[in-house]
């Protein structure tokens, strides 16, 4: 074989346009066959929208993708397929109707001799493929039946069983628990002694580092760098090859140490459950004090933040707030008693996307800026002028639909409907969730000046650092109860993951 | 001996285990299934004599058969996701269509050939308003039902031409049938074979389910979303036709109120037969037993000489009681699993 | 729109164009009949074009509150049907006209709790569980129908509609006037008031507006019941009118309503919609079939027409959407 067959992706400076925003900027460089060649960057560098050319998703702006020695010249998902390219995206992509096996080979490949689709044998190569891999999933089981990971499990499966050459995977694990992702990396490994290409795109460091031959940096849609992994490669270098300038010191340090917690129970927790979802939590949240909840996917802190703010029904428990009963807990009555939730996913819940940011800043204000059931929309629209310049959101004017506001201005928006309330406790779940590092810095310090002025605030996140930044105290959660608490003094990510990670 | 014996086994095992009524009502359509046996022995045991008359039969198989065949494609149609409201409109127009070639003299099967032609055609308008122009098929069919409705009136109000009479031919074709049963009964039995082996068998049909449950996905997976719905619409239309032109031939004589409530009749039977709005779900018996459910009850109506209209009040509770019973079955279900 | 401190904010509300539309259009057909005819633009013809259009126009209100919440009612044209005749049955039972008014009444709002619970209660399609209601409802109008024959309403009944008062010298309905006044009243309440900018919320993102603390089931539950009440309400005043249970009332309202809603801006995706716009689109809908009739064009193509208009309307709609989203 003669050295340039070697190559098995060029890609030639890609660029890519929407409308006047640039997303990759003459992006280019050569992916090896066989090789695991990771994509790292923060949300936004550009990494999901060059795999989805790559698929054949997008069309490039400018710019050639040669795929073993063809370049491409009609961008069809089609095309790529039948090129073996196979992709599992970012979010959920099943067909929830369907069974495992169908899910795992949509195209019907199996058919009889009259044209028919062969159902047995589809079960039984599906079975194989689960074997192989050492999954826990049954070919007929109806896919709506099954949990998150599982349905993330056939996807990744449906990818590489498709005969492929090459595999984009985007993001895959962040629906995986410890277990599954290190399933994952055996079966990466395994993919790529078979000589078959892998991109990966992840933003959880050790992992990339565990299983990449290279890793490319890509930062606001240009090309940075690229690293062969080897040992001398060390995690700052990627870090702030990503972020493009020194860490400051606020993010991702410690908080500083702070004397104003006082010993009363400002928001408290008692024996709460849910069949399938948690049991037995109970927590205290001191005034003066920002509590962490920690988890990996599946531990349950998602349930948990929902039901405390009656988004999710719980079962049994009992929720107090300043020492009284909240005797009925609906989002009704906690955002009337100033309690506010920061929700994980602006897009699906949090935000109006379609409409104005007034609107938006409006919906928790409402009943303050009406006499009787007439709107003062002068009023409003001082309130929205008053958030957006506090929190330096950039916005030509408060009729801007969140929809073609950037993410961490979104993000932004979305706090400034919270604090606008002026509330008294704040829940946040993942409260800087896909927003680069500067929104990220920003958002801490905002929710920091929050507390500062009395605010309560518990925060839910899968990311470490950003719980040793905010929080006094850091619940970790596993298996759908609480397992471990740690005091200021003894939070490090070390120990945090072995208890959330470890076989307690 | 074995051979037979172990499948024999699973079977017993199957429905004999504790979970076996579970299973079975989890399987699509089997809902109207019963709802179909329990009509059925109620008919059967309180009013044997009126119901087994061979009058009563007859008047069954007419009711049954041409719904049942625009019920194969309404289900085709909501397994892939979409519907089309515009189905008894394109019955009455092509049973007119068809009429008014008769009328002129041409060659019978010409004349149903160019009526079938014509539901293909309006399926096919409708595929390329849902699909092309990006309209909702609420908003496209309802359009294209007021359109052709309106054609029918149109050609046929206030006309000096009657179109009746047909050759006797034509209207034995809907009127006659072979080992007592009706030609267009025949006709039904083997649609629901073939678009059931299609459906199950083809992947093809397969796919109708892919996109009902997941379009933007199935666009991915390198499905044909277009063509297919496209198609499914042309479907719908023809099998619309078809009944169309049935029941022009069994009145012998063209009717603008044809078809008037078959949209609606069409898409309850559907979803009792385990269709969805929703799109994924579905099967071509569930379809034909919807039918066959709603013509019993109206049957059940006629016997006991109750007024027609509680058949449609009944019909409509029925309705909202099996849309929620399988919403309340997909809350507790996402409960158990504690997604909500 | 007042300049705060900040100067990179330009509040200026950009003006959403298509949202004249229909009103373009409706003077369009409007400007064109007058022109071509002579027997249009007199006063008889305008006044009993505008009283058509106030009968049919009490549905649309809650219809069209039900599309800006996401949701969709197809029973209101059996509706119309239903309430009319059910008065008319409680009179015929000999209860005396009020109480009979508040027990239909009633019954109008117990109709509108049932759709509103099961849609809300099991998260269905609003369409299928309306489509058994529209089903159920004609069924029951059906029977009352058969049971009313050859009945006429009492006096009480039938005196609802018939009020004039005079205006400059012709005699107006009074209903007309009450249109005009629940039009203007509702168009501000939609702009200015709470539970209404409520519904846009939930109408847009129900999870959303959940986590604001909205009640989005309950505002949601009150549409479905405010949806059969002004829907209930009309068929009283059509029964008013018609003064005997005929058996055609309301068929193929519901369409009707639909497409005017659509015609007046509203989307099947909610959070879109207006009363104001979707009233003159229904009276737009009366404009073609009044100048068909003047044209001498056979009124059986205005069902054509209609069909058309609307599948271009959506068409327009779901374009110009497009290119201001992406």
């Amino acid at each position: 074989m003669d050295k340039s067959n070697d190559n098995f992706l060029i890609i030639d400076n890609i660029s890519k346009n929407y409308g006047v925003v640039q997303a990759l900027k003459n992006v280019s460089f050569t992916v090896k066959k066989g090789e695991v060649y990771t994509l790292l960057g923060e949300n936004g560098a550009g990494k999901s929208t060059l795999v989805k050319i790559i698929k054949g998703e997008e069309t490039p702006t400018k710019g050639d993708i040669t795929l073993d020695g063809e370049t491409i010249k009609n961008y069809s998902p089609m095309v790529s397929k039948a090129m073996g390219i196979a992709m599992v995206h970012q979010e959920l992509a099943i067909f929830e109707n369907m069974t495992v096996a169908e899910n795992i080979f949509p195209a019907c490949d199996y058919l009889t001799k009259t044209g028919a689709v062969d159902k047995k044998r589809l079960r039984k190569e599906a079975q194989d493929r689960i074997d192989m891999f050492g999954m826990d999933l049954i070919p007929s089981q109806k896919m709506d039946t099954l949990t998150v990971a599982q349905q993330q499990m056939t996807e990744i499966l449906r990818a590489i069983s498709a005969g492929s050459k090459c595999v984009l995977l985007d993001e895959p694990t962040s629906g995986l628990n410890k277990d599954e992702t290190e399933n994952l990396m055996k079966i990466i490994d395994r993919l790529r002694a078979e000589g078959i290409t892998i991109i990966y795109i992840s933003h959880r460091i050790a992992e990339v580092m565990h299983i990449s031959d290279r890793i490319t940096v890509l930062r606001d849609g240009e090309y940075v760098c690229t690293f062969v992994n080897d040992e001398k490669l060390k995690e700052i270098d990627l870090i702030s090859r990503m972020v493009g300038r020194e860490l400051t010191k606020s993010l991702y340090s410690r908080k500083a140490y702070t004397d104003t917690i006082s010993d009363e129970v400002f928001f408290e927790v008692k024996n709460m459950n849910k069949k399938n979802a948690v049991y037995d939590i109970d927590f205290q949240l001191r005034k003066g004090e920002v509590l962490g909840f920690f988890g990996l996917e599946g531990s349950g802190t998602d349930s948990v933040s929902r039901m405390i703010f009656g988004l999710e029904a719980m079962e049994s428990g009992e929720v107090f707030f300043k020492g009284e009963k909240i005797d009925k807990v609906t989002t009704t009555t906690m955002v009337d008693k100033k309690i506010m939730y920061i929700n994980n996913n602006r897009k699906t819940a949090g935000l109006l996307l379609n409409s104005s940011t007034l609107n938006n800043m409006s919906m928790p204000v409402l009943k303050e800026y009406s006499r009787g059931a007439v709107i003062n929309n002068k009023r409003l629209t001082e309130h929205t002028e008053k958030y957006v310049d506090a929190f330096s959101v950039v916005i030509p004017s408060v009729y801007q639909k969140p929809r073609n506001l950037s993410g961490g201005n979104q993000q932004k928006v979305l706090l400034s409907i919270c604090l606008g309330k002026e509330p008294e406790l704040l829940i946040t779940n993942e409260p800087t969730r896909g927003i680069d590092v500067g929104a990220k810095a920003e958002i801490h310090k905002f929710l920091l000046e929050a507390v500062e002025k009395g605010v309560g605030l518990i925060v839910f996140s899968s990311e470490l650092p950003e719980l040793m930044s905010l929080c006094d105290r850091i619940l970790v959660m596993k298996n759908k109860h609480i397992v471990g608490e740690i005091s200021k003094e003894e939070i490090s990510e070390e120990f945090i993951m072995t208890i959330a990670a470890g076989g307690i | 001996m074995n051979r037979i014996k172990a499948p024999l086994q699973k079977i017993s095992n199957k429905f004999l285990s504790k979970n076996s009524f579970k299973k079975l009502l989890k399987i699509n359509g089997s809902i109207a299934f019963l709802m179909c046996l329990i009509m059925f022995a109620f008919l059967a045991i309180s009013v044997p004599k009126l119901f087994f008359n061979p009058f009563n039969i007859q008047a069954l198989m007419f009711a049954i058969a041409p719904e049942g065949i625009v019920a194969i494609g309404m289900m085709i149609l909501l397994i892939s996701g979409v519907f089309d409201l515009s189905v008894g409109s394109v019955m009455a127009f092509a049973g007119l269509m068809t009429a008014m070639m008769l009328v002129a003299g041409l060659p019978i099967i010409v004349c149903i050939i160019i009526g079938l032609l014509v539901g293909v055609a309006i399926g096919f308008i409708n595929g390329l308003l849902v699909e092309m122009a990006g309209i909702n098929p609420l908003i496209s069919t309802i359009g294209t039902m007021y359109i052709f409705r309106g054609a029918t009136e149109f050609l046929m109000v206030g006309r000096s031409v009657d179109y009746n009479n047909f050759p006797e031919i034509f209207v034995n074709f809907g009127r006659k049938g072979f080992l007592g049963v009706y030609w267009m009964f025949w006709i039904l039995i083997i649609l629901v074979v073939v678009f059931t082996i299609f459906i199950v068998t083809r992947p093809t049909g397969k796919r109708l389910y892919f996109i009902g449950g997941n379009e933007n996905l199935a666009k991915l997976m390198g499905i044909k979303k277009r063509k297919i719905r496209i198609g499914a619409y042309m479907i719908s239309g023809l099998l619309a036709a078809l009944a169309g032109i049935l029941m022009t031939a069994k009145n012998d004589a063209a009717n603008r109120y044809i078809g008037n409530v078959t949209h609606m009749n069409v898409i309850i039977a559907c979803v009792i037969g385990g269709g969805s709005l929703n799109g994924g779900q579905g099967s071509i018996p569930g379809a034909l037993f919807g039918i066959i459910f709603l013509s019993f009850l109206q049957n059940a109506f006629n016997l006991f000489d109750f007024e027609s209209s509680m058949q449609r009040i009944i019909l409509g509770f029925v309705l909202m009681a099996v849309v929620s019973v399988d919403g309340f079955m997909t809350l507790r279900r996402q409960k158990e699993l504690g997604r909500i | 729109m007042e300049q705060k401190s900040i100067s990179t904010l330009n509040n200026k509300k950009k003006f959403n164009w298509t949202s004249l539309t229909i009103i373009i259009l409706t003077l369009a057909v409007f400007g064109f009949l007058w022109a071509t005819s002579d027997t249009f633009f007199t006063f008889a013809n305008i006044h009993s074009l505008v009283y058509d259009t106030s009968f049919i126009f009490f549905g649309v209100i809650g219809f069209t509150y039900l599309m800006i919440m996401g949701e969709i009612d197809l029973s209101v044209g059996s509706m119309f049907a239903f309430s009319g005749m059910w008065l008319g049955m409680l009179c015929d039972w000999g209860l005396p006209f009020a109480p009979a008014l508040i027990i239909a009444i009633a019954s109008v709002i117990g109709i509108g709790a049932i759709n509103g619970i099961l849609v809300v209660r099991f998260r269905v399609p609003s369409m299928m569980i309306t489509l058994g209601m529209m089903t159920a409802l004609a069924g029951l109008s059906n029977l009352l129908s058969t049971n009313l024959y050859g009945y006429y309403y009492p006096d009480a009944y039938r005196a609802i509609v018939r009020p004039t008062i005079s205006i400059g010298g012709e005699e107006v309905f009074v209903l007309i006037i009450i249109m005009i006044v629940i039009i203007a009243v509702l168009e501000f309440m939609l702009h200015k008031t709470t539970i209404f900018r409520k519904m846009y919320y939930v109408g847009e993102n129900l999870d959303t507006a959940k986590i604001y603390g909205i009640k989005a089931a309950k505002i949601k539950f009150i549409t479905f019941i405010i949806s059969a009440l002004t829907a209930g309400i009309g068929g009283i005043l059509v029964g008013s009118r018609v003064a005997y249970a005929a058996p055609t009332i309301g068929i193929g309202y519901e369409f009707q309503m639909l497409t005017a809603a659509v015609l007046g801006g509203a989307s099947l995706f909610g959070g879109k919609g207006s009363i104001l716009r979707a009233s003159i689109a229904i009276f737009f809908l009366q404009l073609i079939r009044n100048g068909m009739v003047i044209h001498n064009i056979d009124p059986l193509l205005s069902q054509i027409i209609v069909g058309i208009i609307l599948i271009i309307a959506v068409y327009l709609d779901t374009r110009v959407n497009k290119a201001t989203t992406v």
